[in-house]
C-alpha cells in the first residue's frame, strides 16, 4: 500500500504546504474583512451627528455665531464689527469643515494604516506559518535520516547475526545441542497412562539465556488433563535447559512435540 | 487525518517490515519427545492441621504418604526432611518446595463437622508453576477414617495420574493358619493396601474362589463347609448368606457378571467332565456354556458381559479361550505363546487380559494385550498365582511366594513397581480386588 503512494509523497508534501498557506491566508483576510465590516457602521453615526450640527447651524442661523461670536461684536463699533463676527461665522463652518476633513482623514489614513498593518501581519502570520511548515519539515527529514541509519545499523546488525545463525543451522553444533534438550526432556516427562501413541501435543516453551524456562504454553494438544500436567512438569522439570556451545544458536523460542510412540 | 512520512523514512520501514516477516518466517527450533519415563513423581504430603483430640488428631497425611508410596507412581518427601509444616495453599512457597526437588505439595487441615465427624480438606499445589491443581473436602466419619484418607489419596492421584485412584477400594482373599489336618480358614476383607482387615467367614474348612459382585456388596465363595464343594454369596454388610449351588460333584470357580444377575461356574456333573455354566441368581436358571471332554474352568467374565474367558485343556495343556455368552457359543483360542496359560482376568478397559502363564518352571503373571496378541510378563516369582485388575485397570494384585509362605503383592500393568502387602493372617491366596464404591 505505502509504496504505491511513494510517487506522489513529494507533490503532496508541497501541495500540503500551498493549501496549509492558502487556509492560513484566508483565515487572516477573513478576519480583516470581519474587523472591517464591523467598524464602517460605527463610523456612518459619527458621520450624521456631524451633520446633524451642520442642518441646526443652517436653519437657526446666528445661533452657533452667536454662541461663537456674541462676546466680541455687540458693544464695539459698528464699522468694523461686521467682519470679525462674520470672519468668526464662517470659520466655525470651515473650521468644522476641516476638522471633519481632518477627522476623515485621519480616519482614512488609520483605516490605511490598520490594512497596511493587517497585511503586514498577514505576510507575517504567513512567512511564519511557511517557515514553520519549512522547519517541520526540516526536523522530519532529519529524524528520518536518523532513524533510517539507526535502523539500518540494527538491521545490518540482526542480519549478521541471522546469518551466522544459519550458518549454524542444522550444524552438529545446533543437532548436538537440541539433542541434549531433547533427552533432558525425555527423562524429565513422567508419562501418565494416558499418553499412548496417537497423543499430540505442541507446546510452546520460552526461556531466557541460561535456559531457564519462563513459560510453558500448551498448544494444540489431543491429550488429557494428565497429558497436559504431565507436559507442563515435565518441561519446568529439566529446567535450566542444556545451553548451546555457540551461544548465536540461542532462541528463547522452542517448539516442542509431544507424540509418544508407543 | 493523514500521516505523511517523509519518502526516505518510509523506505526505511518498508526494509523494516520484510525483515521482520523474513524472522518469523525462519523455521523454529522443533523438538520431538516420543518417550518419557515411569519414575515416581515427587511429592511431599505435609502433615495436615489437627482439629480437637482425640479423633481429629488422627495422622490422615500419613496414611495417604503410604497409598502413593505404595502406588509405584509417586516418591514422597520423608516427613522428618520437611522444614517447613503449612496448611493452607496460601502459605506454600512453591520455588521453595521446587529447590528441595518435590514437584507437588499436598497441604490440609481437618476441622471438626456435625457430629462426631471432621471435615478434611486439601490442596494440592504444583511446586512447579506455583500453581493450584486443585482441592478436595472428604468427610470423615470416625468409624472410617482411614478410609476418608484413601479417598484424599484418591483425589491426588487422579489430579496427577489423570485415571482414578483405587486407594478407597478393598480386596478379598483367603488365609490358611496352620497344617492339616488343624486348619483354620478365614475369608477376608480389607483396604487396598492389605491394612484394616475383617474377618467375613471363619471355617475349619476349605474356603476357595472369593469373587466380588459388580456392586461390591456381595462376595461369591466356594466353601467346604458341608464336606461338600458349594457355591454361597455373602453380604458383606449384613452378613446374609446364601447357598446357590451345591449340585453333584465339583460346584467351583464362581465369576459374577458385570450386571450382577447371573454367576458364572465351573461345574462338573456326575460324570466328573468339567464345564462352564451360567446360573441366573433370581431365576435359577442354569444354562451349559461349554461342552467339551476336556477341562473347562476358572471363567471370567469380559468387562461388557457378553462372553466368557475360560481355562481349558482341550489341546493338550491350559490355555485360554473365549466364548459368547449370548449367541452361537463359537469358541475362540487367546494364548498361544507359552505351554501353560490360565486363570485369564480382562483388564477393565477390556485392552488386555492377565494371566498366569509358564516361563520355564516359573509360574508368572503377564499381561497378554489383546490388539498385538503380545504378553509381557510382570512378576519375576516362581510360583505367582491368582491374578485380579484393580478397577482402574493400573495394577494387578497377586499371590507370590516369599520362602515359604504365600504372601500377597501389587503390580503396576507397567511392570515398574511391585509391593508386598502386609499380611499377619499367614498363609494367604486367591486375593481378589473389589470394584469401585461410591464414598
Amino acid at each position: 500500500m505505502r509504496s504505491t503512494r511513494k510517487g506522489d509523497s513529494r507533490r503532496n508534501r508541497w501541495l500540503a504546504v500551498l493549501l496549509s498557506i492558502l487556509v492560513h491566508g484566508g483565515i487572516v483576510a477573513a478576519v480583516g474583512w470581519s474587523w472591517w465590516t464591523l467598524r464602517a457602521p460605527v463610523r456612518a453615526p459619527q458621520q450624521l451627528a456631524i451633520e446633524a450640527t451642520v442642518v441646526l447651524e443652517k436653519t437657526v442661523g446666528a445661533a452657533p455665531a452667536r454662541t461663537a461670536a456674541a462676546p466680541i461684536p455687540a458693544p464695539t463699533p459698528a464699522p468694523k464689527p461686521p467682519e470679525p463676527p462674520r470672519e468668526p461665522a464662517t470659520p466655525p463652518v470651515d473650521l468644522k469643515r476641516a476638522a471633519e476633513e481632518a477627522r476623515r482623514e485621519k480616519e482614512r489614513e488609520a483605516a490605511a494604516a490598520a490594512t497596511a498593518r493587517l497585511e503586514e501581519e498577514k505576510e507575517s502570520a504567513e512567512r511564519n506559518a511557511k517557515e514553520a511548515q519549512e522547519q517541520v519539515a526540516r526536523e522530519e527529514t532529519e529524524r528520518a535520516t536518523r532513524d533510517k541509519a539507526k535502523r539500518e545499523k540494527e538491521l545490518r546488525a540482526q542480519l549478521a547475526a541471522e546469518e551466522r545463525v544459519n550458518a549454524a543451522r542444522g550444524s552438529t553444533e545446533e543437532v548436538a545441542w537440541l539433542a541434549l534438550i531433547r533427552d533432558r526432556v525425555t527423562r524429565a516427562w513422567i508419562r501418565p497412562p494416558s499418553a499412548r501413541a496417537g497423543v499430540n501435543c505442541e507446546v510452546l516453551v520460552t526461556q531466557v539465556p541460561g535456559g531457564v524456562v519462563t513459560g510453558v504454553q500448551i498448544g494444540s494438544c489431543n491429550g488429557d488433563a494428565a497429558v497436559r500436567e504431565s507436559i507442563e512438569a515435565a518441561v519446568y522439570r529439566a529446567s535450566p535447559l542444556p545451553t548451546p556451545t555457540n551461544p548465536d544458536l540461542f532462541d528463547r523460542n522452542l517448539k516442542f512435540n509431544f507424540h509418544p510412540d508407543e | 487525518m493523514k500521516i505523511l512520512w517523509p519518502p526516505k523514512a518510509r523506505g526505511a520501514l518498508i526494509l523494516l517490515g520484510g525483515l521482520v516477516c523474513a524472522a518469523a518466517a525462519r523455521a523454529e527450533l522443533q523438538i520431538d519427545i516420543t518417550k518419557g519415563v515411569t519414575d515416581p513423581i515427587p511429592i511431599a504430603v505435609v502433615p495436615f492441621a489437627a482439629a480437637t483430640p482425640p479423633s481429629g488428631t488422627y495422622d490422615f497425611a500419613a496414611v495417604v504418604q503410604h497409598d502413593l508410596d505404595g502406588s509405584g507412581r509417586f516418591k514422597t518427601m520423608e516427613r522428618s526432611a520437611l522444614r517447613v509444616r503449612p496448611s493452607r495453599a496460601a502459605d506454600v512457597l512453591a520455588a521453595d518446595w521446587h529447590a528441595e526437588g518435590v514437584d507437588y505439595v499436598l497441604v490440609g487441615r481437618v476441622s471438626p463437622a456435625d457430629g462426631a465427624r471432621f471435615n478434611i480438606e486439601c490442596e494440592l499445589i504444583n511446586a512447579l508453576t506455583g500453581q493450584l491443581l486443585g482441592t478436595t473436602h472428604v468427610l470423615a466419619d470416625p468409624a472410617s477414617l482411614r478410609a476418608s484418607a484413601h479417598r484424599v489419596s484418591d483425589f491426588v492421584y487422579e489430579k496427577i495420574i489423570g485415571t482414578r485412584g483405587a486407594f478407597a477400594t478393598r480386596i478379598a482373599y483367603v488365609a490358611v493358619d496352620g497344617t492339616a489336618p488343624a486348619q483354620h480358614f478365614q475369608l477376608i476383607v480389607a483396604d487396598a493396601d492389605g491394612e484394616n482387615s475383617q474377618v467375613v467367614l471363619d471355617s475349619r474348612q476349605p474356603i476357595m474362589s472369593p469373587a466380588w459382585s459388580a456392586d461390591g456388596q456381595w462376595l461369591a465363595y466356594v466353601s467346604f463347609e458341608n464336606r461338600v464343594a458349594a457355591v454361597i454369596v455373602q453380604q458383606l454388610r449384613t452378613g446374609e448368606r446364601r447357598q446357590v449351588s451345591a449340585r453333584a460333584g465339583v460346584n467351583g470357580a464362581p465369576a459374577w457378571s458385570p450386571d450382577g444377575r447371573r454367576l458364572a461356574l465351573t461345574l462338573s456333573g456326575s460324570n466328573g467332565n468339567l464345564d462352564i455354566f451360567v446360573l441366573d441368581l433370581r431365576t435359577q436358571v442354569l444354562t451349559r456354556i461349554t461342552d467339551d471332554p476336556a477341562i473347562d474352568t476358572e471363567p471370567a467374565w469380559s468387562s461388557d458381559g457378553t462372553s466368557l474367558y475360560f481355562t481349558s485343556d482341550r489341546s493338550g495343556g491350559p490355555q485360554i479361550y473365549r466364548t459368547d455368552v449370548t449367541g452361537h457359543q463359537r469358541v475362540q483360542r487367546i494364548t498361544f505363546g507359552s505351554s501353560y496359560n490360565a486363570r485369564p482376568r480382562p483388564s477393565p478397559d477390556g485392552r488386555s487380559l492377565a494371566l498366569v502363564s509358564r516361563e520355564g518352571s516359573d509360574y508368572r503373571i503377564g499381561v497378554q494385550d489383546f490388539a498385538s496378541g503380545n504378553v509381557r510378563i510382570l512378576t519375576h516369582g516362581s510360583l505367582d498365582e491368582s491374578p485380579s485388575f484393580a478397577p482402574n485397570g493400573m495394577s494387578l494384585i497377586y499371590a507370590g511366594r516369599v520362602g515359604r509362605a504365600a504372601a500377597l503383592a501389587t503390580v503396576a500393568v507397567d511392570g515398574q513397581v511391585s509391593q508386598q502387602l502386609k499380611s499377619d493372617r499367614g498363609d494367604v491366596r486367591e486375593p481378589v480386588w473389589g470394584p469401585f464404591v461410591a464414598p
